[in-house]
Parts: C-alpha cells; sequence; structure tokens
C-alpha cells in the first residue's frame, strides 16, 4: 500500500536541488543542528546503495538491517566530511563512501557480531528503552505486560509501513475491514508522530521507518545513547496513550 | 568615493561577460572588489551564480543586495523566489513582506499576492493575482513568461491534472534584469 503525497501549489515552484542546496546552507552555518535533516533527506539513498548490495550477494550470514546500519556510518562520515561549496554533488561524493564503509563492515563480519545483528540488537533496545521507562507503580505485572505489548506493537505497525516501501508482499491479504481498521490506525498513527516534538520524531522515524539503530541516532542527534533510548520510550508512551483516546 | 559603481562602469561590465560563461563571475568580483557595497553588482552575481547552479554562493549574493538596498524591489522579489523554489516558503513570505507595502498597481507585489496564494493551494486567487500582475507588467517580459507558465499549471490542478515544476523566472529573468543594471536604478 503505497501512499501518493497530494501535489500541492508548492509542489509546482519548488526545485530538488535547491532544497538539497539551502539544507548545506544551513549545514554551513551550524551543521550540528542541521545533520538530522541531512540525514533524513539522503537515508533513502543510503538504503538504496545497501539493498542492491545486499541483492547482489544473496548472504545468508547476515540481514538487510546490518547491510543498511553500514550504509548510513558510510553516510555520516560522508556527511561530516562534504564540502558543500565545492562542486561535486553531494551522492557523487557520498555514494563511493557508503559503498566502502559496507565493504569494511561485511568484510569484518564475524560469528560474534551476526549474534549482535541489527533486528536483534534493534528488538533488545526498544525492550530496555521501555523497560527503563516503565513505572513502578504501573499496575500489576499483567496490566504492565499488557501495555509493554501494546506499545512495543505501535512500533511494529510503523516498522510496516518501511517493509511496504521495500515491496514486500503479504503473506495474506486483509479482509475489507481490516483495510479499513488498519488504515484508521494508521492515519491516526500518522497525525500522532507529527505532534511530536522533534527530537521524539526524528528518534521515531529514524529507527522505524529507516531502520537505523539507536547508536547511531546518537551520532547524529550528538546525545548519549541512554537520551535516545529515553526519547524513544517517550515517544512511544505518547503514541500509546494518543491512540488509545482515539479509538 | 561612491559606494556605486557608475554607469560607464556597469555597462562595461554587462558588455565584458556578455557570452563569457567561464570569467564572469571573476569580472563581477573584480568590480565588487572596489565596490563592495554596491547592490546591483551582488544581484548581478547571485543571477550569475543561480545559471551556473552555484546556489549556496548565489543565496548568499542576493541575500547581500537586499541587506545592502532593502529598496531593491526586484531582488527582493527574486531572493524571495530562490527561497521559495529552495522550499524555505516561511523564509520567502518574510522576504517578500515588504513588497508587499508597495502599491497594488506594481507588478511586483502582485506575483507576491499571487505566490501567497498559491503556497496555500489557492491556486483561483494565484491565477487572479498572476494575470493582474501580468497585464501592470510592461518592463520585464521574462517575467510574465514565467508566470504565465505558473498559471497554466495552476489551471492543471484545478482541473485535477498534475503536471512538472515551472519555469524558473529567476533564471529566465536574469539577462533582462542585467539590462536593467544599465539604468543605475534599484526599482
Amino acid at each position: 500500500m503505497k501512499h501518493r503525497r497530494a501535489r500541492h501549489g508548492l509542489d509546482l515552484v519548488v526545485r530538488p536541488e535547491r532544497v538539497e542546496a539551502a539544507l548545506w546552507r544551513h549545514a554551513l552555518a551550524d551543521l550540528a543542528r542541521t545533520r538530522g535533516k541531512i540525514f533524513s533527506h539522503y537515508a533513502r539513498f543510503a538504503r538504496a546503495i545497501a539493498r542492491d548490495r545486499y541483492l547482489s550477494r544473496r548472504p545468508d550470514n547476515y540481514e538487510l538491517g546490518d547491510v543498511e546500519q553500514f550504509a548510513y556510518e558510510g553516510l555520516l562520515q560522508a556527511i561530516d566530511r562534504f564540502e558543500p561549496l565545492r562542486t561535486t554533488p553531494f551522492r557523487a561524493f557520498a555514494r563511493p563512501r557508503i559503498a566502502g564503509s559496507i565493504s569494511n563492515g561485511l568484510g569484518k563480519y564475524s560469528e560474534v557480531s551476526a549474534n549482535a545483528a541489527y533486528r536483534r540488537r534493534a528488538e533488545r533496545d526498544r525492550l530496555e528503552s521501555m523497560m527503563a521507562e516503565m513505572p513502578e507503580d504501573g499496575g500489576s505485572a499483567l496490566q504492565q505486560l499488557s501495555k509493554l505489548a501494546a506499545t512495543l506493537a505501535i512500533g511494529l505497525i510503523i516498522e510496516e509501513w518501511r517493509q511496504e516501501e521495500v515491496e514486500q508482499v503479504r503473506a495474506s491479504e486483509p479482509t475489507a475491514y481490516d483495510t479499513l481498521a488498519w488504515k484508521q490506525t494508521e492515519l491516526a498513527l500518522r497525525e500522532c508522530i507529527a505532534m511530536l516534538p522533534a527530537n521524539e520524531a526524528f528518534v521515531v522515524q529514524q529507527h522505524y521507518l529507516n531502520g537505523v539503530a539507536f547508536r547511531q541516532i546518537a551520532l547524529i542527534l550528538g546525545l548519549s545513547n541512554g537520551r535516545v533510548s529515553q526519547l524513544h520510550s517517550r515517544a512511544l508512551g505518547k503514541l500509546h496513550k494518543q491512540l488509545a483516546k482515539s479509538r | 568615493m561612491s559606494k556605486l559603481c557608475s554607469d560607464q562602469q556597469m555597462a562595461e561590465l554587462i558588455e565584458a561577460i556578455g557570452g563569457d560563461d567561464l570569467h564572469d563571475v571573476e569580472k563581477i568580483d573584480r568590480l565588487l572588489s572596489a565596490f563592495p557595497e554596491d547592490p546591483r553588482l551582488h544581484f548581478m552575481k547571485g543571477s550569475t551564480l543561480v545559471g551556473k547552479q552555484r546556489m549556496i554562493e548565489a543565496h548568499l549574493s542576493l541575500q547581500k543586495a537586499v541587506e545592502l538596498a532593502p529598496d531593491f524591489a526586484v531582488a527582493r522579489y527574486q531572493l524571495g523566489f530562490f527561497e521559495l523554489t529552495s522550499g524555505e516558503a516561511d523564509k520567502a513570505l518574510a522576504t517578500w513582506g515588504p513588497l508587499l507595502m508597495l502599491p497594488t498597481d506594481n507588478y511586483l507585489r502582485r506575483f507576491v499576492e499571487g505566490l501567497t496564494h498559491l503556497i496555500r493551494d489557492e491556486f483561483e486567487a494565484a491565477i487572479g493575482e498572476f494575470e493582474a500582475g501580468m497585464a501592470i507588467n510592461q518592463d520585464n517580459p521574462p517575467m510574465n513568461h514565467d508566470i504565465g507558465l505558473l498559471i497554466a499549471e495552476c489551471r492543471k490542478m484545478l482541473g485535477g491534472g498534475g503536471g512538472a515544476p515551472a519555469g524558473d523566472s529567476s533564471e529566465s529573468a536574469t539577462s533582462f534584469l542585467l539590462g536593467q543594471f544599465s539604468s543605475g536604478t534599484t526599482h
């Protein structure tokens, strides 16, 4: 299910190369504050390189998510090293760096690192993030578990949007009612994410939609891993509350 | 010593950079080093840099022109348009603000009014302002051409159709605007 964005008046005049130049113009003034926006702008580009690499190898000892993490590392390095006033376009500058980062990362890949594969690490990070913020007087163990499951499920719904982007085919088609209910939940969730504070929205979007690890989000935002974990937990908690209200 | 270069120097510069894509910025810079506070030279440099896709520097030059001469209406319009096409609608509206104080028979004001409607997806109102501006505008034909393209795109939107991004007045109007410099006016 792809979401085609309705065209607006602004779309008639906006020029992508200028939008990109404006990002770098702001980066020249303050890269630390702009890094997140720049990362979001190019994350899809980095992911496409990762996907090409993954599909060309069809490996059995690592997953696409792992290759993406290496691609994001390369992207971050490219962002920090790029000189916007030089005439080389960013994508031309970044592509070999991202590809190099993937090659280096996979070259060092071992059984040990495979045990810490992105997917497992991400799930552990999420759980730890939620557990750390659980109030001690938050009801019975069953109630707490139920809330935890519901909150983690929100992440899975958001992650599903990313899977749709990758154009994976669902195992079974939903019923008409499921589709309507699902759409309504999605719509409500998208609205709730848009209302989150900027840093919390960034964590949710990057982690679930772009598959960026907490550790890398911390680097992008210049925050500690613990702080990102806290932002994640708060964001999901707010989404859970808002969704519960809207149902 | 005047802060502005003479009409003669401006005319010589325009002649010197005509058709010289390689050294045009260099030549403007040479005159700018003698007249660093001439807004027309900064504007000329900005317009030239847009044509070379050097967008970051182009914005800086256009911004400098407006800083030096806040009443330089054409430069202010182009700076705002540049910001709009860069996806910075709020910034564009702030830049254009003073142009809304111009009389209603000023075509730049009408174009800004139209673009403001466009940002809000008010296509019919945008077309009305664009057409009014085009009717008034007798001295900048390339801009009318670009606004005409924009009107066509607005009509497609009203008809439910899509369309490619419209032309870029800051580029196609550049040659005309360069011609204006020889008059020595910033209005």
